[in-house]
């Protein structure tokens, strides 16, 4: 009996283990949260983490590209410095942490069930914006994780080229348009349009922005030999049609989170200012010659902000020369970004929709891509084809330029964003006697370099950061136009004041993120050099010849 | 007393139980020896006095005996205090043993209560005495532990009531786990979380386990209910409890009612307490910068203040304060005298069948900082009963209720802005009569300091309340004479609730206009555990078998929510809030384990081998996703010797009692300690859109239990008649596959990334010396030094991480605890000046101060060389007085207080600024890795160059990184007991004493700063934690206790 009872406990012992335990074990799943998301849930994330890495890191590109200068002097951007490094410091790593945390691993997860669930459209546009991200990421950062990116149980990861990014773009695009074109989608489960709230779900713009990322993969190599503009100028017209084709990301401007970055709530564009270089390209004085009222740009009271004295010669538009801080005081003062005849932030911490301006609002959408630039991008394209002035490259120079008359007019944004032109569209004879202006080249011969970056260099302003500085470090800055003799980007001032450990040269790249690469994985930072203090100033792969 | 006279034959009623004796012829009596835990104590001792008459007792504890009613029968047990036992009319009896009170007792309980005879044992345990912990008076018990367990580290978070204790055994062996060890009351695991702050809502006021303190909850034990503590250290002692008792196990066996007349006791304690460590302040120069008065200047060292321009805090950097102005003792006015009142009540009783105990405390503190206070009262009813002769059941239930009222700590806490009020303004002067805040200097935007003490005491305050059943029952059944069943359950149910409000003109406050936090934590757990125990005699061989079954299921949910801008300025609560602000959160953790054990004791004549195994399962190893084995296995080996029970040893060597050798080698597994990080971690996202998006740390789908191999020998011995007794312990401990949430690069997909990896090297050795040099009838000095020594090191990085630092401890400047290959498990990195390629320091051309590096270095190693407890208890006639020195050598602390003293002037290290100096070092000039390098000769004055101070450079925290040593009066005792002719006049009471305790009343040390012994952070932080980061954290304050215990 008592052999037995024991016998018994200890048969009942193994069963309970092998059969029971298991069971009762299996609770390992957060019951406040799901682990299992389905990835329509996890898409919207996705697509309002995009401004969290563009806009944080504009705050520094902006004023290499000479977008904004500090309105305080000897800032280290303004500068083309880095910062202080070796001083630790993450400014200007969000979109290194985006590609792969904020958007590259969750945009894996995606793939990952959205592949299982036979969700294909979810799938490609992950992979679209997985191309995305990591063409800005290596565009700001040069070298980065690419083939090595996401390994599990390792704290070592290899950089790769950049060449070796730029075809992993490729491939990602191809998948990407691969899965966009699948029209078997699982019906039970849900559709691209539950998740995204830029497109509502439509392939065919996810398409054509996938073909928008190809134009400017392929376009970004203008300096070597290899440079396809074919390819660039077939990807552009399979991409964006017009400006309702435009990749934007709105903001519901309910809480501090769901807010644009660059309103006024956010205060993050208090110190800045317009820059010489964007005023006079509006002002006419750089594509006209003179800031005579006729040559005034009429997307000027858009875009910029006015002083209180209207004295200066161009209707009142100050600006900064990078570096220098502002000269004046008074009402001669460089207004802020966020209204004319405003010096200080007129609602930081308090939400106002009716406060800011242009795209410097609560509400207001922050663009990805435009039709506008895609446009500049094939006006280019065509016209190194060509080696010189082309029909193609003026008629896709005319379309950037309306491109970008459309995209200040547009009224309707996706999740009722509020609209970014100033009160009242710009009229269509102000269009008509802009394009009709000395600002405008009136035939395709007259066409030079210099008018199609400088008109691509307005439409981008405020928002097209990277593109921009692509551009810019493609031209190196001060490159010269051979037509021309005069320097393509026209304006751009060198600051007098670099930084000595730059010996002499402008930036080109930033650091890669502090708390990730020059803590946790140094030994693979140094054999790319990324030690050296004038690591910012080396050289891209892309501009390279 | 004369009243009480009076009507004592009613409280005799009251009280007194009379048995009847009846005396008659011989007759068989069976009985049961009980120890004080209600297990059978087989092998007992039971004579008639007077007669030749002995039997033992079997596995059961049963025996039978012929007796006349009348006689006297005498029962011993090793280990065990005698009892005498007068024949009644029963023929059945009970006979509960109560374990001797030696340190060094002969029977431990070990693990799921296992009474082992001490000298099978392959490995070191230790014994506090309850009445010791009792004696300390102190609320939190964790503390009283301090210098009375060789290995034992004890780090409170601060001095204030309420306040979290850390507990390490050992060393930590995990960089980036929980290193506390597991605690026991009477077989069911005790809850001892301490609330994590990240499980909270923040907002505009951050949590990051630094401003606030919830207490650790093991301090809900009443100390009055324990009769004693076994400390069990290496994992082979512990191997049975598996991945919980991985860093020791502290089991603790509670007072159990005694069968006899009923009795009533009464015991109080009254303490005053005051703060008598503080870091001096320099008092010379006043406010101003280079020497110059102005009482606006700000520094803001590391921005502590964020970045608005005039924030910052008032420096002294200003000329020598006139003769004859006005100054204020600000501490004096801000600290009062601590008051405490304890009182105590047990009663305890029952008969041969039953027992009971019955216990109630109540304490009530108030701080010695304003507006702080605890309070508690528990209640505990323990009950024991005898079901036929072969079921005994014991039950208890534990009530208890505590408040803390408290206030904030760290950086912008009460302390900080204490030390660096300037002398000349009054700190009392904190409001208008309107309620409003005055500040400290005529600024409108209070954003640019912090609060003045009183007002952040005052305004800004924070509470917890917790109310905490746990209830057991304790089954054992024989089935037969060598086969006994056990089951024990436990529930441990409490809730947490705790609010912290920022007032909307505090400093924190302002940016969110008022900041309310409230919590509820809700935890539940359950335990059972089954057992099976067959014990027999072969010849000379004894064999124990244990096989066993336990499952837990322990379940906490923390909801908190939060809210922000309030209507009413002083008015606090959630419904004062903004509901757009408002936030709510649910964390819940779940985790479940099953465990099969056994346990092989085999003993021949003076050898003991012990065989052990595990199988655990844990809940936190299951995945929905991939297929996971949330089983792994464990167990331990070991061996006992003892060379005195060698037949002819204890003849040839009379003075050696006892002599044993012992060896053990153990593995352990833990799982990871918290739930769902195997399977994708989503947070849901408020950005537009909402969703879900991964959580910062990243999941990992491979983890794998931790493992930690110990081998640990030793030996014990007792040499003249056990006046003169050792224990020596030598360990070696290696863990490895440490399961760690890591920062690494963003490649992982991840900011921080859960990893397995690594390993971690401890190495110690305990020994434990006690001796009674004194013993006559009227004087007995007893005692015991507790030496220990360990050395922690990281062999191995994890995932081969270049470092790994806990954020948490990154509280000031820029120094946090941090590892590198190779670095000791109390390592601290920091910055340092920077130097040049043959070490010397790099001069600044421009300022002639030094060049910061800003790479961390490693600048310290928290790990004491050795610690040395020394306990003392002397008897004389009728006075009791023990002692308890705490000696610590070696071990660095950051005084970051002191550094935050400096840079804004108010450090006694800035005395000497008229001294002009030049910093001995080369210039950063271009030259300074050439052959000829240019020396620095730029003369500082810096009475007029501030910046030698504030500039963070001249100084760094390599600076303020101390090597520290301690000798502490911990706790001292003087008892007089009333001796026995006294009361005889006084029937109804049986004993009665009256006492003085002094706790922490004297420190010796080196160190510059109020205590070394303090927490930058709370006890739930992981891996080493903020141990000897000394940053705005309270010293303990001395108490002096006055009271009396009265035995009826």
């Amino acid at each position: 009996m008592k052999k037995k009872l024991l016998h018994i406990l200890l048969l009942s012992a193994v069963l309970i283990n092998t059969v029971g335990c298991k069971k009762y074990l299996d609770i390992n799943s957060d019951p406040d949260t799901p682990q299992q998301p389905d990835v329509s849930s996890v898409f919207p994330a996705m697509l309002a983490a995009i401004p969290r890495g563009t806009q944080f890191d504009a705050r520094y590109v902006s004023k290499y590209i000479q977008n904004f200068a500090q309105n305080a002097a000897n800032n280290a951007w303004d500068l083309h410095g880095h910062q202080n490094y070796p001083n630790p410091s993450d400014i200007g790593g969000d979109i290194w942490r985006q590609c792969y945390y904020g958007l590259g691993a969750n945009l894996n997860y995606i793939i990952e069930n959205g592949k299982r669930k036979g969700q294909w459209d979810y799938v490609g546009a992950a992979y679209a914006l997985k191309a995305m991200i990591f063409q800005m990421c290596t565009d700001e950062y040069g070298e980065i994780i690419y083939t090595e990116a996401f390994k599990e149980n390792t704290s070592l990861f290899k950089y790769d080229d950049q060449q070796v990014v730029y075809r992993g773009v490729d491939s990602l695009c191809r998948l990407a348009l691969n899965y966009l074109s699948r029209t078997d989608l699982s019906p039970s489960n849900s559709l691209l349009i539950r998740g995204d709230f830029i497109y509502d779900g439509s392939n065919a713009k996810w398409i054509k922005f996938v073909n928008g990322i190809l134009a400017k993969n392929f376009h970004r190599v203008t300096n070597k030999s290899t440079y396809q503009a074919d390819s660039v100028i077939y990807y552009v017209d399979r991409s964006f049609a017009n400006t309702q084709d435009d990749f934007v990301v709105p903001f519901d401007a309910t809480k501090n989170d769901d807010t644009n970055f660059f309103g006024t709530y956010r205060d993050n564009l208090s110190s800045f200012r317009q820059t010489k270089m964007i005023v006079q390209l509006l002002d006419g004085t750089t594509l006209a010659g003179s800031s005579a009222g006729i040559n005034r740009d009429p997307r000027m009271r858009h875009m910029l902000s006015a002083s209180n004295d209207t004295t200066n010669g161009n209707g009142g538009y100050y600006a900064l020369e990078p570096g220098l801080a502002d000269p004046n005081t008074g009402n001669k003062r460089v207004a802020t970004p966020f209204g004319d005849s405003l010096y200080a932030n007129p609602s930081a911490s308090r939400f106002d929709p009716s406060r800011g301006k242009y795209l410097f609002r609560d509400k207001a959408v922050s663009p990805v891509m435009s039709y506008s630039e895609l446009q500049f991008i094939k006006a280019e394209a065509a016209y190194k084809k060509a080696g010189g002035p082309d029909a193609t490259a003026y008629q896709a120079y005319l379309n950037g330029i309306n491109g970008h008359f459309d995209f200040i007019n547009r009224s309707v944004y996706p999740r009722s964003n509020v609209p970014i032109y100033n009160t009242v569209t710009i009229s269509a004879a102000q269009r008509t006697a802009y394009l009709a202006s000395a600002n405008v080249k009136q035939n395709a011969a007259a066409l030079t370099l210099t008018d199609i970056m400088s008109q691509k260099y307005i439409a981008l302003w405020g928002w097209g950061f990277l593109e921009t500085w692509v551009d810019m470090r493609r031209y190196h800055y001060t490159d010269l136009d051979p037509v021309t003799g005069l320097p393509v980007y026209r304006g751009f001032i060198t600051p007098a004041a670099i930084p000595a450990t730059n010996n002499g040269k402008l930036a080109t790249r930033i650091r890669p993120r502090f708390n990730s690469e020059y803590v946790w994985n140094l030994d693979e930072l140094i054999r790319i050099g990324g030690t050296a203090v004038d690591y910012h100033t080396k050289e891209m792969w892309f501009s390279q010849p | 007393m004369r009243k009480l006279l009076q009507c004592k034959d009613k409280l005799l009623l009251l009280f007194f139980w009379l048995p009847v004796f009846v005396f008659g012829q011989d007759k068989a009596i069976t009985g049961t020896v009980l120890s004080d835990e209600n297990t059978p104590l087989p092998g007992a001792t039971v004579s008639v006095r007077g007669t030749n008459r002995s039997v033992t007792t079997n596995a059961s504890g049963v025996f039978t005996i012929n007796a006349a009613s009348g006689a006297v029968l005498v029962v011993s047990y090793i280990g065990y205090e005698q009892q005498t036992v007068r024949v009644g009319t029963a023929t059945t009896l009970t006979i509960t043993l109560r374990a001797s009170k030696s340190s060094l007792g002969e029977v431990v309980v070990t693990a799921y209560g296992i009474r082992r005879e001490k000298k099978s044992l392959g490995y070191s345990t230790q014994v506090v005495d309850g009445e010791d912990i009792a004696n300390t008076r102190r609320e939190n018990f964790v503390n009283s532990l301090a210098g009375r367990v060789a290995g034992a580290t004890i780090t409170p978070s601060s001095g204030v009531p309420g306040a979290s204790s850390q507990i390490v055994l050992r060393g930590a062996t995990s960089i980036g786990g929980n290193n506390q060890p597991l605690f026991v009351v009477d077989g069911v695991p005790y809850d001892n979380q301490t609330l994590n702050q990240e499980n909270l809502v923040g907002g505009s006021v951050s949590f990051a386990n630094r401003n606030s303190d919830y207490g650790n909850r093991a301090m809900d034990i009443n100390p009055d209910d324990i009769e004693n503590v076994t400390i069990l250290k290496g994992p082979e002692a512990t191997a049975l409890y598996g991945a919980d008792g991985a860093s020791g196990a502290i089991v603790i066996t509670t007072k159990k009612g005694k069968s006899g007349k009923a009795s009533v006791s009464y015991d109080n304690s009254f303490r005053t307490e005051r703060v008598y460590r503080f870091p001096e302040v320099q008092t010379v120069y006043g406010l101003g910068n280079n020497g110059i008065y102005d009482p606006n200047f700000t520094t803001n060292p590391f921005g502590v203040l964020g970045g608005s321009t005039g924030a910052g805090i008032p420096a002294a950097f200003g000329p020598k304060l006139a003769q004859g102005i006005t100054t204020f003792n600000n501490a004096e006015n801000f600290f009062r005298n601590g008051f405490t009142q304890q009182h105590n009540i047990n009663v305890e009783g029952g008969s041969d069948v039953a027992t009971y105990r019955f216990s109630t405390n109540y304490t009530n503190q108030n701080g010695v900082v304003p507006n702080t206070g605890f309070e508690r009262l528990t209640a505990r009813l323990m009950g024991s009963t005898k079901i036929g002769n072969k079921l005994r059941l014991t039950t208890s239930m534990n009530y208890v209720s505590s408040t803390t009222k408290k206030a904030s700590k760290g950086a912008g806490g009460y302390l900080l802005t204490l030390l660096t009020w300037p002398v000349t303004s009054d700190v009392r002067n904190f409001q208008r009569p309107d309620g409003s805040k005055i500040p400290l200097r005529n600024i409108t935007n209070l954003n640019l300091e912090y609060d003045n003490p009183l007002w952040d005491v005052y305004k800004n305050p924070g509470m917890d309340k917790v109310d905490r059943l746990t209830g057991n029952l304790n089954l054992s059944y024989d089935v037969t004479s060598w086969l006994n069943l056990g089951a024990v359950t436990g529930i441990d149910y409490y809730t947490q609730y705790g609010t912290l409000a920022v007032h909307p003109l505090s400093r924190f406050g302002l940016a969110g206009n008022g900041f309310y936090s409230l919590y509820q934590q809700t935890t539940r757990n359950f335990s059972n555990t089954l057992k099976a125990t067959a014990t027999k005699k072969f010849g000379d061989f004894s064999n124990s078998f244990t096989v066993g079954f336990y499952t837990e299921n322990n379940y906490t949910k923390v909801e908190s929510q939060k809210g922000e801008r309030f209507y009413e300025r002083d008015f606090l609560g959630i419904n004062n809030t903004d509901p757009l602000s408002r936030d709510a959160r649910t964390a819940i953790a779940q985790v479940r384990k099953v465990r099969f054990f056994g346990n092989y004791i085999l003993g021949y004549k003076f050898v003991y081998l012990s065989l052990a195994g595990s199988r655990e399962g844990s809940s936190t190893f299951m995945s929905k996703i991939v297929d996971k084995d949330p089983f792994f296995n464990y167990g331990s080996s070991s061996l006992s010797f003892v060379a005195t029970d060698i037949p002819g040893v204890k003849e040839a060597l009379p003075w050696l009692n006892l002599a044993k050798g012992r060896i053990s080698y153990a593995t352990t597994g833990k799982s990871p300690s918290s739930p769902y990080i195997i399977d994708y971690r989503f947070t849901g996202q408020i950005t537009t859109g909402g969703g879900f998006a991964y959580d910062v740390t990243g999941n990992n789908f491979d983890l794998v239990p931790e493992r930690s191999n110990n081998l640990e020998y030793g030996a014990e011995f007792s040499l003249f008649k056990g006046r003169l007794r050792m224990d020596i312990a030598r360990y070696h401990l290696l863990s490895k596959n440490q399961i760690l949430a890591a920062r690494a690069s963003y490649g992982t997909g991840f900011v921080i990334k859960w990893f397995n990896g690594g390993e971690v090297e401890n190495k110690g050795i305990e020994v434990q010396l006690a001796g009674t040099p004194v013993e006559t009838k009227n004087f007995r000095w007893e005692t015991i030094f507790n030496f220990d020594r360990n050395v922690g090191t990281v062999k191995t990085m994890p995932a081969s991480l270049p470092t790994y630092y806990d954020s948490d401890t990154w509280v000031f400047g820029n120094l946090r605890s941090q590892y590198f290959p190779g670095a000791k498990i109390g390592n601290m990195a920091a910055n340092t000046v920077a130097r040049n390629s043959a070490g010397q320091v790099l001069i600044s051309p421009t300022t002639g101060l030094p060049v910061r590096d800003n790479d961390f270095k490693t600048v310290g190693d928290r790990q004491p060389d050795f610690k040395l407890g020394w306990v003392n208890s002397i008897r004389y006639k009728q006075f009791d007085l023990s002692f308890n020195i705490d000696f610590r050598k070696g071990g660095d602390v950051f005084n970051a207080t002191e550094y935050f003293l400096y840079l804004t002037g108010y450090s006694v290290k800035t005395l000497d600024r008229e001294t002009p100096r030049v910093i001995e070092g080369v210039l950063q000039d271009g030259f300074e890795n050439t052959a000829n390098p240019t020396k620095n000769t730029i003369a500082v004055t810096p009475m007029y160059n501030s910046s030698f101070y504030s500039s963070t450079t001249a100084a760094t925290e390599e600076d303020f990184v101390e090597n520290v040593n301690w000798a502490r009066l911990r706790d001292v005792t003087i008892r007089y007991t009333f001796p026995a002719r006294i009361l005889s006049d006084v029937k109804f009471i049986k004993s009665a004493s009256i006492y003085f305790t002094g706790t922490d009343l004297l420190m010796i040390t080196n160190y510059s700063g109020a205590d070394p012994a303090v927490n930058a952070n709370t006890a739930s932080n992981r891996g080493f934690g903020g141990a000897g980061i000394d940053y705005g954290a309270l010293s303990i304050p001395r108490g002096f206790n006055f009271g009396c215990a009265i035995k009826f």
